[in-house]
């Protein structure tokens, strides 16, 4: 069961959720502020940070800000609907997912499993390492490599970039990588799409104002290559 | 109520707008223009007999006959001086004829009257000129009167006639009036009395019976 | 006329805008609100605009046309009764010296006569040749009469045209006889007749002249003069008509420094209607259209002041509906993540029965209040137009297939699906989700099964209908349905849904451009008509 670290301010939605996540069998570890929470990100080393975006003193967005600096620990944002404005600055910030609050138990685990879940393993008879241009993508290592340099991708924008390699040249509306990527119903936030397709962008592009690798079709989505 | 209102103004601009309407030459009444016309009536007065007849509407027509010289009558033109010679305008300068002379080659007075009573002469009476004096015998006679009172230069005449005079019609005894006058008086203001069988009219000048 | 009003027109957004960075002043910076405060409810700002295309509308009996008849209408009396009584004078003028021309003229040559009385026909006849011959201005006919006799200077003896009146006149008998004169038209034809009476003096120039009974006549055609007279009628009319013309200009000019104003309170008043509650019209002089001027700017700031008033308040009553749910919101997440825990329990047979029945009563109270402070916030948004709308080109099909496949609403008894494909549509899909949802959802709560749903594109928009099988919308709740916590039964208390959904929905079409009916078919149940602008 992943271990879960959970950063929120108010004592009773703290305690709620770690109470919920904790009955479902997740270890929790809770922190009311972003300070406590990044020092305890240490010693607990956990497999996901559930963080509340509206934190007293340092915020929801400038914890993400440090833990992207050192690592690519999966970062769930909790979020009251129409905090519109922080929703996209967490994810510029490299939050992979956001939850709406209030929510039930069973949404936040099934939001967490989502993130956590791998790409499935590519077929037989298909190498492990794929090369697209001066990227190298490793499928079982779960690696991408640009130059032989290995690049540090958080976990929604590694599945993205699987994803969208998996079947180069093929249109993917932002709907169906919502559904696939990210486990969202159809109708869900297309700006997590955008802002992963951005951060991406921004480690795989040479220029990431003229992408190659990640082209988008206006009106349709977004497709790999060609190159 | 309001548009009532804009059409009766409408109306009341367009009847001021009318006396443009009345363009043109317009009848008129019948308009008096100064005087009228003085013309010159041959023969000329020394010869002449002014007799006073009817036109067709009973107006009053004078006729003017050739007489000839006048018979003296030493009792017209009292105070005028002996032998005095005027103008005569008719004639225009150089033509100057005594006074006296003049009153002297008088045709005779009665026998004007009984001219008159005579009626219209041929050409007369084919130019519609009647008379309304009674025809019959007797010869009315013209004898000046003493005047008495009124304004000095007064004459006075009184006219006897054979006929009864009181019924006249005054278009009758205005002939008889001015005939009577025009005979004896130069300037014709002298008062007529008309004196018949049946009495006398009242003293009348020529003027007075129009 | 003599004021002219200066009014302009000027809301203070324009003003601020012309202003730009200088110091506001002038009066209508008095009041002085945000330039933004006029404009809090609208939210497109591109079209409010002044519409200046719009222009003066040509009424055929408005005021423009009134006030220019009404000018011309003076300029042509003007122009009429001065022509009128010039073209009198003239006309007068003219027969006047005719008149009095022929008239002395006539006195004179018949005073050159030398007659006998009675006349003689034959000098008389060579005389009124010789006074004819001589007329003046020009030459006419002449008759004699005299007694019976009847002398003329025509064929015939007599003129049709010397009236008896004149006759009469001239043989008056009276002291001084007069020549007179009479204008006669016959046929058409104006004629002067005039009579000189001939008198003479019996002895002497000195003596009263006597009538001689003989009365000249001339008979004088005024056709020249008629022709003159009617040249000065046309002059007049042709004058008339240019002047009238020129007229006109002053008349429109006039016309306008009056409806200006007029044009400029009605655009004020226009402005007013939509909305801009600042707008104010420059009033100067003191005429009654300043007045009104004035009149309107005073209530119009007195309309401005109690509708910001009531826009306070009403922001107040929303901002504390938004303030409670946020409020309710935090303690609800944590209820809400632990109604799981409270479930497991319940159902676990570990509590005793009561506590159970309170404990799953308390999970799911909490779970519909966590919906109901949802779909407040929602409102709440969409009140404060902070709901933001986040478009993407989708297909429509898809977009409702997966709504109902999300909701498991795919049982094709319960739920037909008519949904022509390739639809694209720019879409906010979590609202569009929501639309659908609510009104499928409504649909079955309160229809009956089944329910259609179509998609189709109509003329620019793609239509999303929502029908079903059940009683239909009674028509007093028809106009209430997309009202907030409307109830159609008072009732029933309590619906499933939060009472806020049809609401919501609502505001999320209208936050797409587009529209949403709700109507009853005639064959029976309810249709939600949605159709938003390709």
């Amino acid at each position: 069961m992943p271990r879960v670290l959970l950063i929120e301010d108010d004592p009773s939605v703290r305690e709620g959720v770690e109470l919920g996540l904790r009955r479902r069998g997740h270890e929790v570890r809770t922190a009311a502020t972003g300070e406590a929470g990044l020092a305890a990100l240490g010693e607990f080393r956990p497999d996901l940070l559930l963080l509340d975006l509206m934190l007293p003193g340092m915020n929801g967005v400038q914890v993400c800000h440090r833990v992207r600096e050192s690592s690519q620990l999966p970062i769930i944002m909790l979020t009251a609907r129409g905090d519109d404005f922080d929703v996209v600055i967490g994810l510029e910030a490299g939050a992979d997912d956001y939850i709406v609050k209030p929510a039930r138990t069973e949404v936040i685990e099934a939001r967490i499993r989502a993130v956590l879940r791998r790409i499935e393993e590519p077929g037989a008879g298909r190498p492990s390492v794929e090369f697209h241009g001066e990227l190298a993508v490793d499928r079982a290592g779960l690696t991408v490599a640009k130059s032989g340099e290995r690049l540090g991708l958080a976990p929604s924008e590694l599945k993205l970039l699987l994803h969208l390699t998996a079947a180069p040249e093929q249109v993917f509306s932002r709907q169906q990588l919502l559904e696939h990527v990210w486990e969202h119903s159809y109708h869900g936030d297309a700006r997590l799409v955008d802002a992963c397709v951005r951060r991406l962008r921004n480690k795989i592009e040479d220029t990431p104002g003229e992408p190659r690798y990640i082209q988008t079709l206006r009106g349709f989505g977004y497709r790999f290559g060609p190159l | 109520m309001t548009r009532r209102r804009a059409a009766v103004a409408a109306a009341a601009a367009l009847a001021g707008l009318l006396p443009l309407a009345a363009c043109g030459i317009q009848e008129s009444d019948v308009v008096e223009a100064g005087g009228a016309a003085t013309v010159v009536v041959s023969p000329i007065p020394e010869t002449r007999t002014v007799l006073f007849f009817l036109g067709p509407q009973g107006r009053s027509v004078p006729v003017v006959r050739e007489s000839g010289p006048r018979i003296p009558d030493p009792t017209s033109l009292p105070g005028h001086a002996e032998d005095e010679r005027v103008p005569l305008d008719e004639f225009g300068p150089g033509y100057e004829i005594d006074e006296k002379a003049l009153a002297r080659a008088r045709a005779a007075d009665d026998k004007v009257i009984a001219a008159l009573l005579a009626g219209p002469n041929e050409a007369e009476a084919a130019a519609g000129l009647t008379t309304a004096l009674p025809h019959g015998p007797g010869i009315p006679h013209i004898q000046e009167e003493k005047v008495t009172g009124g304004p000095q230069g007064r004459r006075l005449l009184r006219l006897r006639t054979p006929f009864k005079v009181t019924d006249l019609p005054p278009g009758a005894v205005r002939q008889l009036v001015c005939t009577t006058v025009y005979a004896r008086d130069r300037l014709g203001l002298a008062e007529v009395t008309v004196t018949g069988p049946d009495g006398s009219l009242t003293p009348t000048t020529c003027a007075d019976t129009l | 006329m003599k004021t002219r009003v200066k009014t302009r027109v000027k809301t203070r957004a324009e003003a601020g805008a012309e202003a730009g960075a200088e110091t506001r002043t002038g009066p209508e910076r008095e009041a002085g609100h945000a330039p933004a405060a006029g404009h809090g409810p609208e939210p497109e700002p591109a079209p409010r605009r002044r519409r200046r295309a719009r222009g003066p509308r040509r009424r055929p009996f408005g005021l423009r046309t009134r006030l220019v008849l009404a000018f011309l209408l003076v300029a042509a009396v003007g122009c009429g009764t001065t022509a009128a009584l010039t073209y009198r004078a003239a006309r007068n003028a003219i027969l006047e010296q005719t008149q009095d021309t022929a008239v002395s003229a006539f006195r004179e040559q018949v005073e050159n006569m030398r007659t006998s009385l009675p006349p003689e026909a034959e000098t008389l006849k060579s005389h009124v040749l010789l006074i004819a011959r001589q007329g003046k201005p020009r030459p006419w006919r002449v008759y004699a009469e005299y007694g019976t006799l009847r002398v003329s200077s025509t064929d015939r003896p007599t003129s049709s045209v010397i009236t008896p009146e004149l006759r009469a006149r001239a043989n008056a008998s009276v002291a001084t006889p007069h020549g007179s004169f009479q204008r006669v038209v016959k046929n058409g034809t104006p004629y002067l007749t005039m009579a000189v009476p001939a008198l003479f003096h019996a002895f002497a120039k000195e003596d009263a002249a006597q009538h001689t009974g003989l009365v000249y006549y001339a008979v004088l055609e005024l056709d020249e003069e008629e022709a003159n007279i009617e040249a000065m009628v046309a002059a007049a009319r042709d004058g008339a008509l240019p002047a009238l013309a020129v007229a006109l200009i002053p008349a429109l000019l006039a016309a306008r420094g009056v409806l200006r104003p007029v044009r400029e309170l009605r655009l004020a008043a226009h402005n007013m209607g939509r909305g801009r509650l600042d707008t104010r019209i420059q009033a100067k002089g003191s005429d009654e259209l300043s007045d009104l001027a004035r009149t309107f700017n005073e209530s119009a700031a007195a309309l401005e002041r109690s509708v910001a008033e009531l826009r306070r308040a009403e922001a107040r009553a929303r901002r504390f509906a938004s303030d409670v749910s946020h409020e309710l919101r935090t303690p609800l997440a944590g209820m809400l993540a632990v109604t799981e825990v409270l479930d497991e329990d319940a159902d676990s047979g570990t509590l005793d029965s009561d506590t159970a029945r309170a404990v799953r009563l308390i999970s799911a109270e909490t779970g519909r209040l966590a919906v109901l402070v949802e779909d407040l916030m929602e409102i709440s948004r969409f009140d404060a137009r902070a709901a933001e709308l986040h478009t993407d080109e989708v297909d429509a099909a898809d977009c409702v297939r997966k709504t109902l496949q999300n909701r498991h609403w795919t049982d094709p008894a319960a739920v037909v699906q008519d949904l022509v494909p390739g639809i694209r549509a720019r879409l906010d899909p979590r609202r569009f989700d929501v639309v659908v949802a609510n009104l499928v959802g409504n649909a079955l709560r309160h229809g009956g099964a089944p329910v259609t749903v179509r998609v189709y594109e109509a003329e620019d928009h793609f239509v999303t209908e929502v029908s079903d099988r059940g009683p239909g919308i009674h028509p007093d709740v028809l106009p209430h349905v997309f009202d907030r916590f409307y109830k159609a039964d008072p009732a029933r208390t309590r619906s499933a849904g939060s009472g806020l959904g049809l609401a919501i929905t609502l505001e999320n079409v209208r936050l797409h451009g587009g529209t949403v009916e709700a109507a009853n078919d005639p064959g029976g149940g309810a249709v939600f008509t949605v159709r938003i602008p390709l």
